[in-house]
């Protein structure tokens, strides 16, 4: 499992986390929501290795520090907000950039297996700059899935890491993209998502781990941290959650939220 | 466009990569070629195949041939092979690091930086410590342009480097600055100099293989070779770098050991070659570039390629540098530059709204 102890990190004379312990379970979707500036980015960062920090995590039983590029590699794949790409890559050449030397032995086909997954191997053979925002992001989720192809290796699970994964996606590739990830913590991998999307959050999440001023205001189900007034003061908004009809899945209408403000 | 469906079985259909790594064998036989070419041009009247009749026939050579193929010519082609190969993958190499196509030691002041240092070894070397200058013997010039080169490129990283992230815009202009405050202290170093010591220094701004001998080589090839061999090394985590730092981290480089890696080889390379053939522009922004267009950016081929392809080039600019005011030569820097600045501009106006400055 993932395990992150007393966490602080620091962005200049800021302090982003303060003290942030959280830990995520392989077989499940982890959600970490919270509003701007809660820290969500910056603990995904923190738990890549991207920002230094004070504090321990431990993937797996082993302190994140201790490990190289390469294992951690073999471990994790990250899904970054953003992408940059410096030359002219075809999209299937960014997809097997990805791709661990060693881990695997059929990279072309592990490299077609996950564009399809996201339905983009029509554009195999396309330049990368010449796909739309959204599309570019898929790609990138085919990168990180091909990296970590199988979810569980020598019964040690692997982790996906996605940073807003939805976020530039028209809502039939929301929910493609969140399928894949559930499909993918169903195999036995973990997956721990920054997500904006409270909705999206209430259907997929397993634990869902609510942010605020750099710490971890409330843990656990969907149904449990999603309510009305654990929301209400993380977003500093008056907020009401509806449930859907049986399982009751947490909702929330910007609607009804304009409604109490006035 | 009929897009296709995924049932297509997986085509035999060739990739890039293997396409570029085809042109492996075609550039190693372009440079073959060119090198015999070479030997064989050039203001004496000396025949390469003459020679190799007489080698056959058991003759031995006359003093005339024996002193033009061992002493100038052979040693102006390994030298021009080395430098080319040295320049183009400096190019390469910076480009990949910086995320850049258009980075050039020539360009961001690397050079600049070499040239100093070499500058100072001409000029003050006399000055040493006899029992040092004993030491280093030869190789003075060469370690001190290598040195400089070192400085300048992770002064220049530093400089352009924040959390990570690497201003191009912040590089180039670096670059500028640093290319002009070496200007001027070569420009000291001149006011300084010599009779001799001026006579070397400006053939050696305009860049020229004409001073090529073994001594020389001996200190340079090295120095090249060992460059080479680890840039070649480079391609995958130049290919990760490709995507930004951070992501190639995640995909299992080790960034900031490849990034020291890749100051290194750029570095030595490049300072080698300045030290000893001077300033030669454009060859490292020219046959990468060439090349990406060619077979794509997958750095894991480009690498050795643009080492052949500047190999090849560079040996095919000194034979016209040799050949259009023979029996006078030109400076190689003016037939590079010559051809390379109309390029450059020209990629400038290919790709006017991705460079972003």
């Amino acid at each position: 499992m993932l395990v992150a102890r007393n966490i602080h990190v620091s962005l200049g004379t800021s302090r982003v986390l303060d003290g942030l312990s959280l830990s995520a379970l392989p077989g499940q979707i982890t959600c970490i929501v919270g509003p701007n500036g809660s820290g969500k980015t910056t603990s995904l960062r923190a738990i890549t290795g991207d920002v230094p920090y004070t504090g321990q995590i431990t993937l797996g039983g082993k302190d994140i520090a201790t490990l190289k590029p390469r294992e951690l590699a073999a471990l994790r794949g990250v899904l970054p907000q953003a992408s940059t790409l410096a030359f002219p890559f075809t999209v299937n050449e960014v997809v097997q950039i990805g791709l661990h030397h060693g881990t695997s032995g059929d990279h072309d086909g592990i490299t077609r297996a996950a564009l399809r997954r996201v339905d983009l191997l029509k554009y195999a053979d396309r330049p990368y700059q010449d796909l739309s925002g959204g599309e570019q992001q898929r790609v990138q989720l085919a990168r990180v899935l091909a990296q970590v192809w199988e979810p569980v290796v020598d019964r040690t699970p692997r982790w996906l890491f996605l940073d807003e994964p939805v976020s530039s996606l028209d809502i039939a590739h929301q929910l493609q993209v969140m399928r894949i990830a559930r499909d993918f913590a169903g195999a036995g991998g973990g997956v721990v998502a920054v997500m904006h999307d409270l909705n999206l959050t209430a259907m997929f999440a397993d634990r869902v781990i609510l942010l605020a001023g750099g710490a971890c205001l409330a843990t656990g189900s969907p149904a449990e941290v999603m309510t009305s007034p654990l929301l209400s003061r993380a977003y500093g908004c008056d907020l009401q959650v509806g449930r859907t009809p049986p399982p009751g899945t947490p909702f929330l209408l910007p609607h009804l939220a304009a409604l109490a403000a006035e | 466009m009929v897009a296709m469906s995924d049932t297509l079985p997986a085509t035999p259909r060739r990739t890039r990569l293997e396409r570029a790594r085809r042109l492996h064998v075609v550039l190693a036989l372009l440079v073959g070629l060119v090198a015999l070419i070479s030997l064989n041009v050039g203001a004496t009247g000396f025949s390469l195949v003459n020679v190799i009749a007489k080698t056959l026939r058991g003759e031995a050579l006359s003093r005339m041939e024996s002193v033009v193929l061992w002493d100038i010519r052979l040693p102006r082609l390994v030298m021009g092979l080395l430098v080319g190969a040295a320049l183009a993958t400096s190019g390469a190499v910076m480009q990949g690091l910086f995320r850049n196509p258009l980075a050039d030691p020539g360009i961001v002041g690397v050079t600049a930086g070499g040239m100093l240092g070499a500058t100072l070894a001409i000029v003050l070397g006399g000055m040493l410590p006899a029992g040092l200058l004993a030491m280093t013997g030869g190789t003075l010039v060469p370690i001190a342009a290598f040195a400089g080169s070192w400085l300048t490129t992770i002064l220049l990283y530093r400089v352009s480097t924040r959390a990570g992230r690497t201003s191009v815009a912040t590089m180039l202009l670096a670059g500028i600055a640093f290319t002009a405050l070496a200007g001027a202290l070569v420009g000291i170093l001149i006011y300084k100099a010599d009779d001799s010591q001026l006579r070397d220094l400006t053939f050696w701004n305009m860049g020229s293989l004409a001073g090529a001998n073994w001594v020389k080589l001996a200190s340079a090839a090295p120095i090249i070779l060992a460059a080479l061999v680890g840039a070649m090394l480079l391609g995958r985590g130049l290919n990760g770098l490709a995507l930004g730092e951070a992501t190639a981290h995640h995909i299992g480089i080790p960034v900031q050991w490849m990034k020291n890696g890749a100051i290194l080889a750029v570095a030595a390379a490049s300072g080698a070659a300045v030290a000893v053939s001077g300033g030669i522009g454009f060859v490292g922004i020219v046959v990468p570039h060439l090349l990406r267009l060619a077979t794509g950016p997958d750095h894991r081929a480009l690498l050795l390629n643009s080492a052949l392809l500047g190999a090849a080039l560079l040996v095919a600019a000194d034979m016209i540098a040799r050949v259009v005011i023979a029996p006078a030569e030109l400076p190689i820097g003016i037939v590079t530059a010559v051809m390379g600045a109309p390029f450059f501009l020209w990629i400038l106006l290919r790709q006017r709204g991705v460079v972003d400055l």
